[in-house]
């Protein structure tokens, strides 16, 4: 665009404005003043205005995508356990070992309440609210965890939600019709309530342990049985070789229980111990009683009878379980018991003198 | 002649940018370690023969592949151990990470200090269709403990 001003000096007319001249001249000055580009002015101005539109547009369709997007992440619920010990239960404080008579006087129980702790972390674009959480297991029922705090967490940050949870060491559940336990059945699953940036609460479940393992680890496995082997004696037979160990078993429980010698525990005696264990039938101690189980020993190997007896081993040799359930049921939580079935003086007499560590049988 | 100008370069812009900016983008690869009863590992004197089998969970938002997979079975008989893995959002997968140098098993049951710090291991995994990447990973329990006690042993 350029403006091009004319003077033009009216000779005809001496010095003196000539109306008739003025249209011309309007005309000529009006056609600058029109500001009309010349020729080689209009491709600059199409490109000018081509860029501002291209420049308009390109913005408007990022903000549109933009907020399109930031619309979407603000529902995004996305919630995982944390990297470290995203599941933790307060360990147990009771005694499982010591005097026989001191245990007895103890009452016993199945039934735990210890705090658990659920630590997730926020994995979606904008900040999360954690409200609250419930958690299952097939050892305890729904339990409410509360988090510490109430502030919106930022992506990547944690946040730790705390409750009890009363956990019961009894029976495992049982499939329907001898089929295979669901994953569900099995599993400690959390429940969590989240308010997401857009205001709205949400939910997201989230898989904690699929076999929980952390439950019977941390509680189950070192929770005190509900049996209790009280006395051990032995006493040698008429024949040689051969012995008696007698084993007296109590109940600390309100419910029976079923006390056996499984056969590939005999086995374990007869390829690891050299001694050959005759199993009995299975006997059942009443509620808060006591049986007596007497079991023949066989010495069949005396190079192993003799390095089992000087090292002080034993093996697991008396499986436990409820008598209420059915022998061999899936369902039913078994405990061993390791005893000691070598018999010194038995197994030297037999096998030869040998050098004794700790103290004798 | 100005306003068709501006009505095509509007229209450019709008759509080269909504192209642009609406392209998926690569979300990120986010696998961290799975509660499992029991850790896996072996060990040898051979320097770098030894390794631990981690669980891992997938908690991207796309699969991941991974090529560290240790141990993932086809469902043929008699059934193929295989990898790399491809592991859907939520899923588990086993890994396997190299010990460093000899690490000898010192005891036929060490009792390893399950309070361990975390050991960070590196494991090969990326989106399917794009590069491969190091995605660190914080191991923590019994295989962390395994990890420690197999450092402390190089370094003796």
């Amino acid at each position: 665009m350029g403006l091009e001003i004319e003077l033009e000096y009216d000779d005809d007319h001496e010095g003196v404005w000539a109306a008739a001249d003025e249209a011309e001249l309007t005309e000529r000055t009006g056609r600058r003043w029109g500001l009309r580009p010349r020729s080689g002015a209009p491709l600059l101005l199409q490109l000018g205005v081509a860029l501002a539109a291209v420049v308009l547009g390109a913005s408007s369709a990022a903000g549109f995508v933009a907020g399109r997007t930031a619309q979407h992440d603000r529902g995004l619920a996305l919630l995982h356990l944390a990297a470290i010990s995203p599941f933790t239960i307060d360990p147990l404080d009771v005694q499982t070992s010591g005097d026989a008579e001191q245990l007895l006087a103890t009452p016993w129980t199945d039934t735990y309440r210890r705090g658990v702790t659920l630590t997730v972390v926020n994995d979606s674009p904008d900040p999360v609210t954690v409200l609250g959480a419930t958690l299952a297991a097939p050892e305890f029922a729904a339990t409410a965890l509360s988090p510490r705090g109430v502030a919106a967490i930022r992506p990547g940050d944690t946040s730790v939600l705390r409750g009890s949870a009363t956990i019961v060491c009894g029976d495992f559940p049982a499939a329907p019709n001898g089929s295979d336990l669901s994953p569900a059945q099995l599993a400690t699953t959390a429940q969590l309530r989240v308010r997401t940036a857009d205001g709205l609460v949400r939910t997201e479940r989230l898989l904690v342990d699929r076999y929980s393992d952390i439950v019977e680890q941390t509680i189950c496995q070192k929770a005190p049985s509900p049996e209790l082997v009280t006395a051990t004696t032995y006493a040698s037979t008429a024949t040689r070789g051969s012995y008696t160990v007698t084993i007296t078993v109590a109940d600390r429980a309100p419910f029976p229980l079923r006390v056996a010698v499984p056969a590939a525990e005999a086995d374990e005696w007869a390829s690891g111990g050299g001694l050959v264990v005759q199993v009995p039938a299975p006997v059942t101690i009443p509620p808060h009683g006591s049986v007596t189980v007497r079991l023949p020993v066989s010495i069949v190997g005396c190079m192993l009878a003799t390095e089992v007896a000087q090292g002080n081993f034993g093996f697991p040799t008396l499986a436990v379980t409820d008598a209420r359930d059915d022998p061999g049921s899936p369902k039913s939580r078994e405990t061993q018991d390791s005893l000691f079935l070598t018999y010194d003086v038995a197994i030297s007499r037999y096998c030869g003198p040998f050098q004794q560590s700790g103290a004798g049988r | 002649m100005a306003a068709a100008v501006a009505a095509a370069g509007f229209a450019a812009g709008s759509i080269g940018a909504y192209r642009m900016a609406d392209r998926p983008h690569t979300p990120p690869v986010i696998l961290r370690q799975a509660i499992e009863s029991e850790a896996m590992s072996s060990f040898d004197a051979t320097p770098g023969s030894g390794g631990g089998l981690v669980l891992l969970r997938n908690d991207s938002t796309t699969p991941v592949e991974v090529t560290d997979a240790a141990f993932s079975r086809t469902t043929a008989v008699p059934p193929l151990y295989i990898a790399p893995e491809t592991v859907p959002p939520g899923g588990e997968v086993n890994v396997y990470v190299p010990l460093p140098g000899a690490c000898r098993l010192q005891e036929a049951f060490p009792a390893y200090d399950t309070s361990a710090p975390p050991v960070r291991v590196q494991v090969i995994a990326h989106v399917p269709g794009t590069p491969e990447r190091l995605v660190p990973v914080e191991i923590t329990g019994e295989m962390a403990a395994i990890f420690q006690n197999c450092r402390q042993q190089q370094g003796q």
